[in-house]
């Protein structure tokens, strides 16, 4: 049942105040431990969804479970569960990287020994090293996403969610997060539901993918799967396909 | 505690840092400069070169009438005040009953100092009148000011900046002024650092955030007002008495002194709390607008109104000890309780529930989805 599944998203359905309908009936699951991703065009109702995972949107219509627990009705419980990268967001300005991973972790733990264990995980993961000590608003783009990406993982999560995490990341950058988050799934078993335009990261990263176009999940499976089931030699052209932009078939 | 991890994380935001921590230095000394210039200003008003021209039917006898007591008379353009002469003026003053006496101010003479100047020149011409009793009680005084435009506001405004120092509204306005913007910031803060999201999303239950950034926000008011007002006690002080001179213990004794500090963070939490709650509808600046509009329009508004139509004080104190009449004080007021220490506490344990109920508020727009839309729309306005 619910239990064994880390996210179980069911006919969701969101419409915003002005009518924009962003959700329209979408469905799916991710098992615990898996790595899922979420692709699909701009607006296709990536973000909308993951905010109403992470609570801070309501349905207009369906049901999400976290571990078994109602998004709505048990919101602190599965906040408790989760963590969330925002699309767009970053930390206060006047606050330095490390008092702003320090904030973080105090709002989840209590003992010393774990608010110092997250503190080194997220300094470790961001590869910020000095610059922690340095205020946020004399950062650049890329170290405001590292800085909120590590501290996300570092406090441990047994869900991650993260809204396209790598946007606005070098290169090396990009590569090394993605071993992290890689690493981090595999060491401690955490959850990890991401969305990405990126076809190479959601390819070498997910365990399974969701297509989603206006609001609906088109087409789900692993990258191996999709890519068999399109006769495509990537990714991007499943992607292409399965949007209508392109005429479907290998290249 | 999580609650005192948000609250920390809010004082550093609001109160300690370069910017607050430096205006908490300057403004004080702005203020006691700004005392000084009016002190010496005022000190020149008070003594018996004030000159005075006299207009209205019965001018030239009271001309003479003051003329005789060695009062010096000048032209309306050239006068200190302006006094108008009705009938029966000459008779009441010199027989030393109570007159009524439209006194019109000249912008530039109307500095911090003079705010008590009808104190004064009521004394003025009790002197005047070769009656000493006649002082404040007997004469009422209806201030003009007439701007340098030549047009002139008329209205009660003395009385009422009067009203304001003598009941305890006046720093009652300037708290919940203190209290508003903090809170307000705090919200816009979230909004233009992007921090929103991240903050909603934590394990925390959306009461003690509200509940950490109205006390944060109340903190910071009363580090910031408490500052600027005892700035402004101490340049009070240090006028001679009579003209405005103040001294802590004119306020009243030690119990009442308690009842203004409680009153004081009762109104800080309040206003605090109602910032919050309109910051989320209207994010950025204009929440700002907003709340000053209600906290100035209103509350100055009340205060006038009883003043100038002479209502009676005492139903009407609960209104006056709050610059927001919301339904708490308002019922308060109807209940028309006797006794003012007890009134004024069951003020402050109303507003209290009050400051409550709008964080339980605000925490519900927190848990709703419009905070969220609100810093959406706030943040796309913003790139
Ligand atoms: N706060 C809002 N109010 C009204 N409509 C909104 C709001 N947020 C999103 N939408 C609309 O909902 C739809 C889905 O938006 P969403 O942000 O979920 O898309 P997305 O898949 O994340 O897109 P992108 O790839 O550009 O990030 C879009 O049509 C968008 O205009
Ligand atoms: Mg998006």
């Amino acid at each position: 049942m619910a239990e064994n599944l880390a996210v179980r998203v069911e006919g969701l359905v969101k419409v915003y105040p002005r009518g924009v309908r962003a959700l329209n009936g979408l469905s799916f699951t991710v098992n615990e431990g898996e790595i899922y991703g979420l692709v699909g065009p701009n607006g296709a109702g990536k973000t909308t969804t993951l905010r109403i995972l992470a609570t801070l949107l309501k349905p207009t219509e369906g049901r999400v479970y976290i571990y078994g627990h109602d998004v709505v009705k048990e919101s602190l419980e599965v906040r408790r569960l989760l963590s969330y990268l925002p699309e767009e967001a970053s930390a206060p300005r006047e606050m330095k990287g490390v008092e702003f991973i320090e904030f973080i972790a105090k709002l989840r733990y209590t003992n010393p020994r774990d608010i110092a264990q997250v503190l080194e995980e997220a300094s470790r993961i961001s590869g910020l090293g000095k610059d922690l000590e340095r205020k946020v608003k004399t950062y650049s783009k890329g170290m405001k996403r590292r800085l909120l990406l590590a501290t996300m993982l570092a406090v441990r999560p047994r869900l991650a969610i993260l809204d396209e995490p790598t946007s606005g990341l070098d290169v090396e950058q990009s590569l090394r997060i993605r071993s992290i988050i890689r690493r981090y799934s595999r060491s401690l078993g955490v959850t990890v539901l991401l969305s990405s335009h990126n076809m190479l990261e959601v390819e070498r990263l997910c365990d399974r993918i969701g297509i989603i176009i206006k609001g609906r999940i088109v087409e789900e499976g692993s990258p191996q799967e999709l890519k068999e089931k399109y006769g495509a030699e990537t990714l991007e052209d499943v992607f292409l396909a399965v949007t209508g932009r392109r005429e479907a078939g290998p290249r | 505690m999580v609650f005192k991890v948000l609250l920390w994380k809010e004082l550093r935001s609001l109160l300690l840092n370069k910017g607050a921590l430096i205006s908490l230095v300057l403004i004080p000394i702005v203020i006691l400069m700004a005392g000084q210039a009016s002190v010496q200003q005022a000190t020149k008003v008070a003594t018996s070169k004030l000159c005075v021209a006299v207009t209205g039917p019965e001018a030239q006898a009271v001309e003479r009438f003051l003329e005789m007591r060695g009062v010096c008379l000048t032209t309306p353009a050239k006068a200190d005040l302006v006094i108008y002469a009705s009938p029966g003026l000459l008779e009441n003053l010199s027989r030393g009953l109570p007159v009524k006496l439209s006194v019109y101010y000249r912008l530039e003479s109307l500095s911090i100092a003079s705010l008590k100047a009808p104190l004064s020149i009521a004394k003025l011409l009790a002197k005047i009148a070769g009656n000493v009793s006649l002082v404040t009680p007997k004469v009422v005084v209806n201030a003009t000011v007439l701007l340098p435009t030549g047009k002139a506001i008329s209205g009660s405004v003395a009385s009422m900046m009067m009203t304001m120092l003598n009941v305890l509204s006046f720093p009652l306005i300037f708290a919940a002024i203190f209290a508003f913007a903090p809170a307000i910031s705090s919200m816009m803060m979230e909004y233009s650092d992007k921090t929103i999201e991240i903050l909603l999303s934590q394990p925390v239950k959306r009461t003690t955030i509200a509940l950490a950034k109205s006390v944060a926000a109340t903190v910071t008011g009363l580090v910031q007002g408490g500052v600027m007002i005892a700035a402004m006690f101490a340049m009070m002080s240090e006028m001679p008495k009579g003209l405005g001179g103040l001294s802590l213990q004119a306020l009243g004794s030690p119990s009442a002194m308690v009842l203004l500090a409680a009153s004081v963070i009762a109104e800080m939490v309040f206003a605090a709390s109602l910032a919050l709650a309109i910051s989320v509808f209207m994010p950025g600046p204009e929440a700002m607008g907003g709340a000053m509009a209600i906290i100035v329009v209103i509350g100055i508004g009340v205060a006038t109104f009883a003043t100038s139509y002479g209502v009676p004080l005492a139903p009407l104190k609960a209104l006056m000890l709050s610059p927001i009449p919301l339904i708490g004080p308002m019922l308060v007021s109807a209940l028309n309780l006797a006794g003012a220490v007890a009134y004024g506490w069951l003020v402050v344990l109303v507003r209290l529930v009050e400051a409550g109920i709008l964080i339980k508020l605000f925490a519900r727009l927190l848990e709703s989805e419009r905070s969220l839309t609100a810093a959406i729309r706030f943040m796309r306005g913003l790139s």
